[in-house]
Protein backbone atom coordinates (compact mmCIF):
# COMPACT_ATOMS: atom_id res chain seq x y z
CA UNK A 1 0.00 0.00 0.00
CA UNK A 2 1.28 3.46 -0.98
CA UNK A 3 1.65 6.09 1.21
CA UNK A 4 -0.75 8.29 -1.12
CA UNK A 5 -3.60 5.34 0.23
CA UNK A 6 -2.41 5.53 3.57
CA UNK A 7 -5.02 8.39 4.54
CA UNK A 8 -8.16 8.77 2.72
CA UNK A 9 -9.17 12.32 2.37
CA UNK A 10 -12.57 13.92 3.30
CA UNK A 11 -14.85 15.66 1.48
CA UNK A 12 -14.59 19.43 0.69
CA UNK A 13 -16.85 21.59 2.60
CA UNK A 14 -19.79 23.22 1.71
CA UNK A 15 -18.21 26.72 0.18
CA UNK A 16 -15.65 25.48 -0.92
CA UNK A 17 -14.55 24.97 -4.36
CA UNK A 18 -16.72 22.24 -5.81
CA UNK A 19 -15.01 18.98 -6.95
CA UNK A 20 -15.82 16.74 -9.71
CA UNK A 21 -18.79 15.14 -10.16
CA UNK A 22 -18.75 11.46 -10.72
CA UNK A 23 -18.43 10.99 -14.37
CA UNK A 24 -15.34 12.76 -14.43
CA UNK A 25 -13.41 11.56 -11.66
CA UNK A 26 -14.42 8.00 -13.30
CA UNK A 27 -12.18 9.08 -16.31
CA UNK A 28 -9.82 10.63 -14.23
CA UNK A 29 -9.58 7.10 -12.46
CA UNK A 30 -9.00 5.24 -15.68
CA UNK A 31 -6.58 7.27 -16.80
CA UNK A 32 -4.52 6.46 -13.50
CA UNK A 33 -5.13 9.49 -10.91
CA UNK A 34 -5.67 7.75 -7.60
CA UNK A 35 -7.43 10.88 -5.85
CA UNK A 36 -9.86 10.44 -8.69
CA UNK A 37 -10.55 6.81 -6.76
CA UNK A 38 -10.20 8.46 -2.89
CA UNK A 39 -12.98 10.58 -3.98
CA UNK A 40 -15.13 8.25 -5.67
CA UNK A 41 -14.85 6.45 -2.04
CA UNK A 42 -14.93 9.54 0.13
CA UNK A 43 -18.24 10.69 -1.55
CA UNK A 44 -20.08 7.26 -1.78
CA UNK A 45 -19.05 5.40 1.04
CA UNK A 46 -21.09 6.76 4.04
CA UNK A 47 -24.12 6.00 1.56
CA UNK A 48 -23.25 2.84 0.94
CA UNK A 49 -22.06 1.35 4.05
CA UNK A 50 -25.55 2.64 6.12
CA UNK A 51 -27.39 1.02 3.30
CA UNK A 52 -25.55 -2.20 3.52
CA UNK A 53 -25.75 -1.71 7.04
CA UNK A 54 -29.70 -1.98 6.99
CA UNK A 55 -29.54 -4.79 4.19
CA UNK A 56 -27.12 -7.09 6.68
CA UNK A 57 -28.17 -5.83 10.04
CA UNK A 58 -24.59 -6.40 10.84
CA UNK A 59 -22.67 -3.78 11.09
CA UNK A 60 -19.67 -5.65 10.93
CA UNK A 61 -20.26 -7.50 8.02
CA UNK A 62 -21.89 -4.69 6.49
CA UNK A 63 -17.81 -2.96 6.13
CA UNK A 64 -16.37 -6.36 4.38
CA UNK A 65 -19.40 -5.87 1.64
CA UNK A 66 -18.42 -2.05 1.44
CA UNK A 67 -14.97 -3.20 0.69
CA UNK A 68 -15.62 -5.57 -1.43
CA UNK A 69 -18.06 -3.63 -3.54
CA UNK A 70 -15.28 -1.01 -4.00
CA UNK A 71 -12.77 -3.30 -5.06
CA UNK A 72 -14.86 -4.91 -7.71
CA UNK A 73 -15.97 -1.48 -8.79
CA UNK A 74 -12.38 -0.18 -8.92
CA UNK A 75 -11.19 -2.99 -10.56
CA UNK A 76 -13.95 -3.34 -13.41
CA UNK A 77 -14.21 0.61 -13.91
CA UNK A 78 -13.77 0.15 -17.65
CA UNK A 79 -16.84 -1.85 -17.96
CA UNK A 80 -19.28 1.02 -16.37
CA UNK A 81 -21.08 2.20 -19.65
CA UNK A 82 -22.02 5.18 -18.30
CA UNK A 83 -19.48 7.20 -15.94
CA UNK A 84 -21.94 9.04 -14.76
CA UNK A 85 -24.28 6.43 -13.04
CA UNK A 86 -21.58 5.22 -10.86
CA UNK A 87 -23.13 5.39 -7.75
CA UNK A 88 -26.06 3.46 -8.97
CA UNK A 89 -23.33 0.76 -10.75
CA UNK A 90 -21.64 0.88 -6.85
CA UNK A 91 -24.97 -0.06 -5.13
CA UNK A 92 -25.94 -3.00 -7.87
CA UNK A 93 -22.39 -4.65 -6.98
CA UNK A 94 -22.99 -4.25 -3.66
CA UNK A 95 -26.22 -5.59 -3.51
CA UNK A 96 -24.96 -8.27 -5.34
CA UNK A 97 -22.63 -9.16 -2.65
CA UNK A 98 -25.23 -8.57 -0.23
CA UNK A 99 -26.92 -11.63 -1.45
CA UNK A 100 -24.07 -13.77 -1.54
CA UNK A 101 -23.12 -12.77 2.00
CA UNK A 102 -26.67 -14.11 2.59
CA UNK A 103 -25.96 -17.54 1.01
CA UNK A 104 -22.80 -17.62 3.17
CA UNK A 105 -24.50 -16.85 6.29
CA UNK A 106 -27.53 -19.47 5.85
CA UNK A 107 -24.82 -22.25 5.13
CA UNK A 108 -23.31 -21.90 8.20
CA UNK A 109 -26.08 -20.84 9.97
CA UNK A 110 -26.46 -24.56 8.90
CA UNK A 111 -23.42 -26.17 9.94
CA UNK A 112 -23.74 -24.38 13.21
CA UNK A 113 -21.00 -21.90 12.68
CA UNK A 114 -22.67 -18.60 12.13
CA UNK A 115 -21.37 -16.54 14.90
CA UNK A 116 -22.41 -13.40 13.59
CA UNK A 117 -24.41 -10.50 15.25
CA UNK A 118 -26.91 -9.10 14.65
CA UNK A 119 -26.16 -5.62 15.74
CA UNK A 120 -27.34 -3.43 13.17
CA UNK A 121 -31.37 -4.62 13.46
CA UNK A 122 -33.88 -2.04 12.86
CA UNK A 123 -34.49 -1.43 16.85
CA UNK A 124 -30.97 -1.33 16.96
CA UNK A 125 -30.08 1.58 14.63
CA UNK A 126 -33.30 3.54 15.39
CA UNK A 127 -33.22 6.90 16.33
CA UNK A 128 -33.31 7.91 20.40
CA UNK A 129 -35.97 9.94 20.43
CA UNK A 130 -38.53 7.48 18.72
CA UNK A 131 -41.15 6.55 20.41
CA UNK A 132 -41.45 3.15 22.52
CA UNK A 133 -44.46 2.25 20.17
CA UNK A 134 -42.18 3.19 17.02
CA UNK A 135 -39.67 0.89 18.63
CA UNK A 136 -41.77 -1.99 19.45
CA UNK A 137 -42.85 -1.94 15.65
CA UNK A 138 -39.50 -1.88 14.22
CA UNK A 139 -38.80 -4.79 16.92
CA UNK A 140 -41.51 -6.71 15.42
CA UNK A 141 -40.66 -6.16 11.83
CA UNK A 142 -37.00 -7.12 12.50
CA UNK A 143 -38.44 -10.51 13.10
CA UNK A 144 -40.37 -10.88 10.46
CA UNK A 145 -37.87 -9.48 7.83
CA UNK A 146 -35.62 -12.09 9.18
CA UNK A 147 -37.92 -14.80 7.99
CA UNK A 148 -38.31 -13.39 4.58
CA UNK A 149 -36.67 -15.26 1.88
CA UNK A 150 -33.59 -12.95 1.03
CA UNK A 151 -34.32 -11.47 -2.51
CA UNK A 152 -38.00 -10.51 -1.41
CA UNK A 153 -36.76 -9.00 2.23
CA UNK A 154 -33.94 -6.51 0.24
CA UNK A 155 -36.26 -5.40 -1.84
CA UNK A 156 -38.53 -4.56 0.82
CA UNK A 157 -36.11 -3.07 2.64
CA UNK A 158 -34.66 -1.03 0.04
CA UNK A 159 -38.01 0.09 -0.95
CA UNK A 160 -39.59 0.83 2.60
CA UNK A 161 -37.04 1.63 4.65
CA UNK A 162 -34.08 3.06 2.27
CA UNK A 163 -37.01 5.23 -0.01
CA UNK A 164 -36.03 3.99 -3.39
CA UNK A 165 -37.64 4.30 -6.45
CA UNK A 166 -38.89 0.71 -8.25
CA UNK A 167 -37.03 2.06 -11.36
CA UNK A 168 -33.89 1.97 -9.05
CA UNK A 169 -34.59 -0.67 -6.39
CA UNK A 170 -34.94 -3.00 -9.82
CA UNK A 171 -31.56 -1.49 -11.09
CA UNK A 172 -29.81 -2.31 -7.53
CA UNK A 173 -31.06 -5.42 -7.10
CA UNK A 174 -30.00 -6.35 -11.07
CA UNK A 175 -33.43 -7.75 -12.13
CA UNK A 176 -37.02 -6.20 -14.22
CA UNK A 177 -39.62 -3.53 -12.95
CA UNK A 178 -42.00 -6.76 -12.84
CA UNK A 179 -39.68 -9.13 -10.99
CA UNK A 180 -38.71 -6.42 -8.29
CA UNK A 181 -42.72 -5.64 -7.82
CA UNK A 182 -43.34 -9.43 -7.37
CA UNK A 183 -40.94 -9.54 -4.55
CA UNK A 184 -42.29 -6.44 -3.21
CA UNK A 185 -45.59 -7.72 -3.14
CA UNK A 186 -44.36 -11.39 -1.89
CA UNK A 187 -42.59 -9.82 1.58
CA UNK A 188 -46.12 -7.61 1.38
CA UNK A 189 -47.82 -10.78 1.72
CA UNK A 190 -45.92 -12.55 4.13
CA UNK A 191 -45.36 -9.66 6.37
CA UNK A 192 -49.21 -9.12 6.23
CA UNK A 193 -49.22 -12.72 7.50
CA UNK A 194 -46.89 -12.21 10.16
CA UNK A 195 -47.59 -8.88 11.84
CA UNK A 196 -51.42 -9.13 11.65
CA UNK A 197 -52.21 -5.47 13.55
CA UNK A 198 -49.61 -3.13 12.04
CA UNK A 199 -51.23 -2.35 8.65
CA UNK A 200 -49.23 -2.67 5.93
CA UNK A 201 -51.44 -2.85 3.07
CA UNK A 202 -51.13 -2.28 -0.95
CA UNK A 203 -53.22 1.16 -1.70
CA UNK A 204 -53.83 2.71 -5.29
CA UNK A 205 -51.58 4.28 -7.07
CA UNK A 206 -52.14 7.71 -6.28
CA UNK A 207 -51.61 8.70 -9.93
CA UNK B 1 -49.37 -3.08 -10.74
CA UNK B 2 -50.28 -0.28 -8.17
CA UNK B 3 -47.11 0.64 -6.40
CA UNK B 4 -47.59 -0.12 -2.50
CA UNK B 5 -47.15 1.67 -0.06
CA UNK B 6 -47.06 0.75 3.61
CA UNK B 7 -49.54 2.71 5.77
CA UNK B 8 -49.72 3.48 9.32
CA UNK B 9 -53.75 2.55 10.64
CA UNK B 10 -54.70 5.51 12.40
CA UNK B 11 -57.26 4.21 14.46
CA UNK B 12 -54.01 2.62 16.47
CA UNK B 13 -52.19 5.71 16.66
CA UNK B 14 -49.03 4.47 15.06
CA UNK B 15 -46.71 6.51 13.36
CA UNK B 16 -44.65 4.43 11.40
CA UNK B 17 -44.69 5.06 8.19
CA UNK B 18 -42.34 4.56 4.99
CA UNK B 19 -39.71 5.62 4.27
CA UNK B 20 -38.47 4.13 7.57
CA UNK B 21 -35.36 5.26 7.33
CA UNK B 22 -36.37 8.53 9.08
CA UNK B 23 -37.03 6.84 12.31
CA UNK B 24 -33.69 5.34 12.45
CA UNK B 25 -30.09 6.68 13.04
CA UNK B 26 -27.17 5.66 11.16
CA UNK B 27 -23.49 6.99 10.98
CA UNK B 28 -20.44 5.97 9.39
CA UNK B 29 -17.14 7.02 11.48
CA UNK B 30 -14.28 8.49 10.16
CA UNK B 31 -12.20 5.62 11.82
CA UNK B 32 -14.56 3.16 9.83
CA UNK B 33 -13.82 5.40 7.00
CA UNK B 34 -10.69 5.19 7.48
CA UNK B 35 -10.22 1.41 8.71
CA UNK B 36 -12.40 0.14 5.15
CA UNK B 37 -9.88 2.36 2.88
CA UNK B 38 -7.24 0.10 4.14
CA UNK B 39 -8.79 -2.42 3.18
CA UNK B 40 -9.79 -1.47 0.15
CA UNK B 41 -6.07 -0.02 -1.16
CA UNK B 42 -4.61 -3.20 0.07
CA UNK B 43 -6.71 -5.06 -2.69
CA UNK B 44 -7.10 -2.49 -5.50
CA UNK B 45 -3.93 -2.90 -8.23
CA UNK B 46 -5.11 0.38 -9.23
CA UNK B 47 -4.36 2.24 -6.04
CA UNK B 48 -0.82 0.54 -5.81
CA UNK B 49 0.02 1.47 -9.00
CA UNK B 50 2.19 4.56 -9.81
CA UNK B 51 0.19 7.72 -10.05
CA UNK B 52 0.33 9.27 -14.06
CA UNK B 53 0.35 12.74 -14.16
CA UNK B 54 -2.69 14.12 -15.17
CA UNK B 55 -2.32 15.87 -19.17
CA UNK B 56 -2.25 19.17 -20.09
CA UNK B 57 -5.32 21.52 -18.19
CA UNK B 58 -3.01 22.76 -15.75
CA UNK B 59 -6.32 24.57 -14.71
CA UNK B 60 -7.89 21.29 -13.58
CA UNK B 61 -4.80 20.26 -11.59
CA UNK B 62 -4.74 23.56 -9.85
CA UNK B 63 -8.98 22.53 -9.43
CA UNK B 64 -8.13 19.12 -7.65
CA UNK B 65 -5.53 21.25 -5.55
CA UNK B 66 -7.79 23.84 -4.13
CA UNK B 67 -9.98 20.77 -3.54
CA UNK B 68 -7.26 19.33 -1.23
CA UNK B 69 -6.13 22.22 0.51
CA UNK B 70 -9.81 23.55 1.64
CA UNK B 71 -10.42 19.61 2.69
CA UNK B 72 -7.33 20.45 5.11
CA UNK B 73 -8.31 24.10 6.24
CA UNK B 74 -11.87 23.31 6.90
CA UNK B 75 -10.87 19.32 8.23
CA UNK B 76 -12.38 18.86 11.70
CA UNK B 77 -9.25 17.08 12.28
CA UNK B 78 -11.22 13.53 13.45
CA UNK B 79 -8.09 11.90 13.40
CA UNK B 80 -6.26 13.91 15.90
CA UNK B 81 -2.56 13.55 16.38
CA UNK B 82 -2.36 11.05 19.05
CA UNK B 83 -0.81 11.47 22.78
CA UNK B 84 2.78 11.19 22.89
CA UNK B 85 3.61 7.69 23.78
CA UNK B 86 0.33 6.30 22.08
CA UNK B 87 1.45 3.21 20.20
CA UNK B 88 1.09 3.63 16.45
CA UNK B 89 0.60 1.68 13.70
CA UNK B 90 3.26 1.52 10.64
CA UNK B 91 0.46 4.19 9.24
CA UNK B 92 0.96 6.47 11.92
CA UNK B 93 -2.37 6.06 13.13
CA UNK B 94 -2.81 5.28 17.14
CA UNK B 95 -3.75 1.26 17.45
CA UNK B 96 -6.85 0.83 18.52
CA UNK B 97 -8.05 -2.73 17.75
CA UNK B 98 -7.93 -5.37 15.02
CA UNK B 99 -11.08 -7.58 14.30
CA UNK B 100 -11.55 -10.45 11.44
CA UNK B 101 -15.19 -10.81 10.78
CA UNK B 102 -16.62 -14.20 10.18
CA UNK B 103 -15.34 -14.29 6.31
CA UNK B 104 -12.35 -15.27 4.78
CA UNK B 105 -8.99 -13.64 5.66
CA UNK B 106 -6.63 -12.93 8.32
CA UNK B 107 -6.10 -9.45 9.11
CA UNK B 108 -2.68 -8.37 10.36
CA UNK B 109 -1.17 -5.00 11.84
CA UNK B 110 2.09 -3.95 11.79
CA UNK B 111 3.14 -1.36 14.61
CA UNK B 112 5.30 1.35 14.06
CA UNK B 113 7.57 -0.46 16.13
CA UNK B 114 8.31 -3.18 14.31
CA UNK B 115 5.62 -5.84 16.21
CA UNK B 116 3.05 -7.48 14.63
CA UNK B 117 -0.91 -8.64 15.19
CA UNK B 118 -2.80 -11.12 13.72
CA UNK B 119 -6.15 -11.88 14.34
CA UNK B 120 -8.00 -15.48 12.69
CA UNK B 121 -11.57 -14.97 10.88
CA UNK B 122 -13.92 -14.12 13.81
CA UNK B 123 -11.67 -13.18 16.26
CA UNK B 124 -11.40 -9.59 17.96
CA UNK B 125 -8.34 -8.05 19.77
CA UNK B 126 -8.93 -4.51 21.36
CA UNK B 127 -6.66 -2.08 22.91
CA UNK B 128 -7.42 -0.94 26.20
CA UNK B 129 -4.44 1.34 27.15
CA UNK B 130 -1.19 2.27 25.79
CA UNK B 131 1.28 4.52 27.01
CA UNK B 132 4.82 4.90 26.68
CA UNK B 133 6.06 1.83 29.47
CA UNK B 134 3.13 -0.46 28.78
CA UNK B 135 0.59 -1.70 26.02
CA UNK B 136 -3.06 -3.28 27.06
CA UNK B 137 -4.68 -5.28 25.01
CA UNK B 138 -7.76 -7.72 25.30
CA UNK B 139 -8.44 -10.92 23.19
CA UNK B 140 -11.96 -10.70 23.42
CA UNK B 141 -12.87 -13.72 21.09
CA UNK B 142 -10.90 -16.05 18.39
CA UNK B 143 -6.95 -16.09 17.92
CA UNK B 144 -4.72 -13.37 17.92
CA UNK B 145 -0.85 -13.76 16.66
CA UNK B 146 1.63 -11.53 18.78
CA UNK B 147 4.82 -11.07 17.14
CA UNK B 148 6.16 -8.50 19.44
CA UNK B 149 9.65 -7.17 19.06
CA UNK B 150 12.39 -7.58 21.72
CA UNK B 151 13.85 -4.77 23.05
CA UNK B 152 11.03 -2.22 22.88
CA UNK B 153 10.05 -0.02 25.32
CA UNK B 154 6.77 -1.23 26.41
CA UNK B 155 5.68 -4.33 28.34
CA UNK B 156 2.93 -6.25 26.44
CA UNK B 157 -0.50 -7.33 28.47
CA UNK B 158 -2.17 -9.20 26.63
CA UNK B 159 -6.03 -9.95 28.87
CA UNK B 160 -8.34 -12.63 27.86
CA UNK B 161 -11.62 -13.42 29.54
CA UNK B 162 -9.64 -16.05 31.84
CA UNK B 163 -6.56 -14.74 31.98
CA UNK B 164 -3.74 -11.93 31.20
CA UNK B 165 -0.54 -13.09 29.86
CA UNK B 166 2.21 -10.54 30.68
CA UNK B 167 4.92 -10.52 27.78
CA UNK B 168 8.57 -9.34 26.85
CA UNK B 169 9.95 -9.88 23.23
CA UNK B 170 8.19 -13.03 21.92
CA UNK B 171 6.22 -14.66 19.24
CA UNK B 172 2.75 -15.86 20.69
CA UNK B 173 -0.51 -17.12 19.76
CA UNK B 174 -4.04 -16.27 21.87
CA UNK B 175 -7.05 -18.14 21.48
CA UNK B 176 -10.08 -16.61 23.22
CA UNK B 177 -13.07 -18.71 24.04
CA UNK B 178 -16.32 -17.81 26.28
CA UNK B 179 -14.99 -20.84 28.66
CA UNK B 180 -10.94 -21.12 27.33
CA UNK B 181 -8.26 -19.84 26.83
CA UNK B 182 -5.32 -21.05 24.83
CA UNK B 183 -1.46 -19.62 24.76
CA UNK B 184 1.23 -20.71 22.63
CA UNK B 185 4.71 -19.49 22.68
CA UNK B 186 6.66 -19.58 19.62
CA UNK B 187 9.44 -17.60 21.11
CA UNK B 188 10.75 -16.09 24.12
CA UNK B 189 9.11 -15.99 27.56
CA UNK B 190 5.60 -15.08 28.75
CA UNK B 191 4.11 -15.13 31.87
CA UNK B 192 0.45 -16.27 32.36
CA UNK B 193 -1.48 -15.07 35.02
CA UNK B 194 -4.87 -16.49 35.55
CA UNK B 195 -7.16 -17.47 38.81
CA UNK B 196 -7.45 -21.43 37.28
CA UNK B 197 -3.96 -21.51 37.24
CA UNK B 198 -3.17 -23.62 40.64
CA UNK B 199 -0.58 -21.19 41.46
CA UNK B 200 -2.33 -18.06 39.56
CA UNK B 201 0.52 -17.93 37.86
CA UNK B 202 3.14 -19.54 34.98
CA UNK B 203 5.68 -19.17 32.81
CA UNK B 204 5.43 -20.37 29.59
CA UNK B 205 8.28 -20.74 27.48
CA UNK B 206 9.20 -21.35 23.76
CA UNK B 207 7.54 -24.42 22.30
CA UNK B 208 5.02 -24.35 25.13
CA UNK B 209 1.41 -24.42 24.95
CA UNK B 210 -1.46 -23.92 28.04
CA UNK B 211 -4.82 -24.47 27.64
CA UNK B 212 -6.84 -23.35 30.70
CA UNK B 213 -10.37 -23.81 31.58
CA UNK B 214 -12.54 -23.20 34.34
CA UNK B 215 -12.30 -26.32 37.20
CA UNK B 216 -15.30 -28.37 37.20
CA UNK B 217 -16.84 -30.08 40.31
CA UNK B 218 -17.27 -33.27 38.15
CA UNK B 219 -14.79 -35.76 39.07
CA UNK B 220 -14.25 -37.80 35.78
CA UNK B 221 -11.47 -35.88 34.33
CA UNK B 222 -9.79 -32.85 36.26
CA UNK B 223 -9.45 -30.48 33.76
CA UNK B 224 -6.53 -28.07 35.44
CA UNK B 225 -3.84 -26.60 32.89
CA UNK B 226 -1.19 -28.38 32.02
CA UNK B 227 1.89 -27.66 29.76
CA UNK B 228 2.89 -29.91 27.19
CA UNK B 229 5.93 -31.12 25.84
CA UNK B 230 7.62 -28.52 23.55
CA UNK B 231 6.22 -28.23 20.23
CA UNK B 232 3.28 -29.95 21.61
CA UNK B 233 -0.08 -27.90 21.55
CA UNK B 234 -2.51 -28.42 24.91
CA UNK B 235 -5.34 -30.68 24.24
CA UNK B 236 -8.54 -29.72 26.53
CA UNK B 237 -9.89 -33.19 25.53
CA UNK B 238 -8.54 -36.38 24.08
CA UNK B 239 -8.23 -36.61 20.14
CA UNK B 240 -11.05 -38.56 18.18
CA UNK B 241 -8.72 -41.99 17.67
CA UNK B 242 -8.78 -42.11 14.23
CA UNK B 243 -6.96 -39.79 11.83
CA UNK B 244 -9.02 -38.27 9.11
CA UNK B 245 -9.69 -39.98 5.87
CA UNK B 246 -7.32 -39.09 3.33
CA UNK B 247 -8.84 -36.42 0.69
CA UNK B 248 -10.28 -38.29 -2.00
CA UNK B 249 -9.33 -36.14 -5.33
CA UNK B 250 -12.92 -35.51 -7.46
CA UNK B 251 -13.28 -32.76 -9.98
CA UNK B 252 -14.56 -29.47 -8.18
CA UNK B 253 -18.14 -29.50 -7.35
CA UNK B 254 -19.11 -33.00 -7.63
CA UNK B 255 -22.08 -34.05 -6.09
CA UNK B 256 -22.57 -37.92 -6.02
CA UNK B 257 -25.69 -39.31 -4.78
CA UNK B 258 -26.38 -40.81 -2.17
CA UNK B 259 -26.14 -44.76 -1.60
CA UNK B 260 -29.66 -46.40 -1.41
CA UNK B 261 -31.09 -46.55 2.35
CA UNK B 262 -28.26 -44.37 3.70
CA UNK B 263 -30.50 -41.07 4.49
CA UNK B 264 -31.41 -41.93 7.87
CA UNK B 265 -28.41 -43.15 9.09
CA UNK B 266 -26.56 -39.87 7.52
CA UNK B 267 -29.27 -37.77 9.07
CA UNK B 268 -28.81 -39.24 12.41
CA UNK B 269 -25.13 -38.84 12.51
CA UNK B 270 -25.49 -35.06 11.46
CA UNK B 271 -28.16 -34.42 14.27
CA UNK B 272 -25.87 -36.14 17.20
CA UNK B 273 -22.71 -34.56 15.90
CA UNK B 274 -24.89 -31.09 15.87
CA UNK B 275 -26.04 -32.04 19.56
CA UNK B 276 -22.56 -32.70 20.43
CA UNK B 277 -20.83 -29.74 19.19
CA UNK B 278 -23.98 -27.84 20.86
CA UNK B 279 -23.21 -29.64 24.25
CA UNK B 280 -19.75 -28.45 24.01
CA UNK B 281 -18.47 -31.56 22.96
CA UNK B 282 -16.63 -30.87 20.09
CA UNK B 283 -13.86 -34.00 20.53
CA UNK B 284 -17.04 -36.06 20.18
CA UNK B 285 -18.72 -34.43 17.41
CA UNK B 286 -15.53 -34.58 15.41
CA UNK B 287 -15.74 -38.17 16.04
CA UNK B 288 -19.23 -38.37 14.71
CA UNK B 289 -18.42 -36.52 11.55
CA UNK B 290 -15.47 -38.27 11.18
CA UNK B 291 -17.68 -41.29 11.10
CA UNK B 292 -20.09 -39.91 8.73
CA UNK B 293 -17.31 -38.87 6.05
CA UNK B 294 -15.78 -42.62 6.91
CA UNK B 295 -19.08 -44.58 6.09
CA UNK B 296 -20.69 -41.99 4.10
CA UNK B 297 -18.36 -40.02 1.56
CA UNK B 298 -20.80 -40.06 -1.42
CA UNK B 299 -23.44 -38.24 0.86
CA UNK B 300 -24.50 -34.85 -0.62
CA UNK B 301 -23.46 -33.30 2.08
CA UNK B 302 -19.88 -34.48 2.87
CA UNK B 303 -17.74 -31.95 1.59
CA UNK B 304 -19.99 -29.78 4.47
CA UNK B 305 -19.35 -32.15 7.38
CA UNK B 306 -15.17 -32.32 5.93
CA UNK B 307 -15.69 -28.26 6.65
CA UNK B 308 -17.40 -28.51 10.20
CA UNK B 309 -14.81 -30.87 11.10
CA UNK B 310 -12.36 -28.74 9.78
CA UNK B 311 -13.48 -26.15 11.99
CA UNK B 312 -13.95 -28.18 15.32
CA UNK B 313 -10.50 -29.26 15.16
CA UNK B 314 -8.96 -25.96 14.61
CA UNK B 315 -11.51 -23.80 16.79
CA UNK B 316 -12.09 -25.95 19.55
CA UNK B 317 -10.15 -28.91 19.84
CA UNK B 318 -6.67 -27.18 18.82
CA UNK B 319 -5.58 -29.56 16.29
CA UNK B 320 -4.52 -27.56 13.28
CA UNK B 321 -3.22 -30.41 11.33
CA UNK B 322 -6.52 -32.70 10.70
CA UNK B 323 -7.96 -29.44 10.51
CA UNK B 324 -6.13 -28.67 7.33
CA UNK B 325 -6.84 -32.30 6.20
CA UNK B 326 -10.36 -31.66 6.66
CA UNK B 327 -10.86 -28.38 4.98
CA UNK B 328 -8.47 -30.24 1.83
CA UNK B 329 -11.15 -32.65 1.81
CA UNK B 330 -14.52 -30.24 2.14
CA UNK B 331 -12.74 -28.67 -0.95
CA UNK B 332 -12.02 -32.67 -3.23
CA UNK B 333 -15.71 -33.08 -1.94
CA UNK B 334 -16.70 -30.16 -3.68
CA UNK B 335 -17.76 -27.95 -1.05
CA UNK B 336 -20.49 -24.54 -2.28
CA UNK B 337 -18.94 -21.95 -4.11
CA UNK B 338 -20.19 -19.18 -1.27
CA UNK B 339 -17.77 -21.35 1.11
CA UNK B 340 -14.88 -21.95 -1.08
CA UNK B 341 -12.96 -18.96 -0.56
CA UNK B 342 -12.88 -19.52 3.25
CA UNK B 343 -12.55 -23.32 3.20
CA UNK B 344 -8.88 -22.09 1.62
CA UNK B 345 -7.93 -19.92 3.72
CA UNK B 346 -8.85 -22.03 6.52
CA UNK B 347 -6.87 -24.69 5.18
CA UNK B 348 -3.66 -22.51 4.63
CA UNK B 349 -4.13 -21.10 7.83
CA UNK B 350 -4.36 -24.32 9.55
CA UNK B 351 -1.24 -25.81 7.10
CA UNK B 352 0.45 -22.72 9.26
CA UNK B 353 -0.49 -23.24 12.50
CA UNK B 354 0.76 -27.00 11.91
CA UNK B 355 3.78 -26.10 10.81
CA UNK B 356 3.01 -27.20 7.09
CA UNK B 357 4.75 -24.66 4.95
CA UNK B 358 4.55 -26.92 1.83
CA UNK B 359 0.66 -27.02 2.72
CA UNK B 360 0.04 -23.94 2.93
CA UNK B 361 1.78 -23.36 -0.62
CA UNK B 362 -0.27 -26.07 -1.86
CA UNK B 363 -3.32 -23.98 -0.88
CA UNK B 364 -2.41 -20.69 -2.04
CA UNK B 365 -1.48 -22.46 -5.30
CA UNK B 366 -4.29 -24.09 -5.86
CA UNK B 367 -6.29 -21.12 -5.56
CA UNK B 368 -4.11 -19.28 -7.61
CA UNK B 369 -4.37 -21.79 -10.54
CA UNK B 370 -8.35 -22.46 -10.30
CA UNK B 371 -9.13 -18.73 -9.51
CA UNK B 372 -6.93 -16.14 -11.25
CA UNK B 373 -8.59 -13.43 -9.80
CA UNK B 374 -9.92 -14.46 -6.69
CA UNK B 375 -11.01 -11.89 -3.78
CA UNK B 376 -8.34 -14.13 -1.51
CA UNK B 377 -5.41 -14.17 -3.38
CA UNK B 378 -3.31 -11.59 -1.22
CA UNK B 379 -4.78 -13.19 1.91
CA UNK B 380 -3.26 -16.32 1.25
CA UNK B 381 0.08 -15.05 -0.32
CA UNK B 382 -0.20 -13.54 3.07
CA UNK B 383 -0.22 -16.39 5.17
CA UNK B 384 2.63 -18.13 2.39
CA UNK B 385 4.59 -14.77 3.39
CA UNK B 386 4.39 -15.47 7.36
CA UNK B 387 4.54 -19.10 6.89
CA UNK B 388 7.54 -20.17 9.66
CA UNK B 389 10.59 -21.47 7.91
CA UNK B 390 10.67 -25.49 8.36
CA UNK B 391 13.31 -26.71 10.63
Amino acid sequence: MTSNAAVVLPLPREGAVPAPVDGELVKRALRGEQFALQLLYRRHVSALTERVTLLLSRSAEAEDVVQDAFVAAFRDLRQLVDPTRFEAWLMRIAVHQVHRRFRRRRLLARLGLDRGVDDARLERVVDPSASPEVRADLARLDDALGRLPVAPRLAWVLRYVEGCELKELADQCGCSLATAKRRIAQADVALRAQLGCMTWGAEPDES
Amino acid sequence: MNDAKLRADPSRGRALSPPLRRFLRLSVDERAVQRMWHGIAARSPALAARERRPRVAAWAGLVVALVVVLGFVVWDRQVLAPPPGVLLTSDGVPFEGLEAAEKDQVKTVALAEGSRIEVSPGARVEALASTPSELVLLVRRGRARFSVTPGGPRRWLIETPAARVEVVGTILSVEAAERSVRVHVEEGAVLVRSAWLPDAVRRLEAGHSLSLEPPEPAPAEPRSAAPVEPSGLARAEPPPSRAPAPARETGGGARARKRPNDGDATRRLWADADRARRAGQPAAAARLLERLLREHPEDEQAALGAFTLGALYADELGQPEPAAQAFRRALALGIPSVLRDACYVRWAESARAAGDVAGVRRAAEEYAKKYPTGEQLPALQALLDDAPRSP
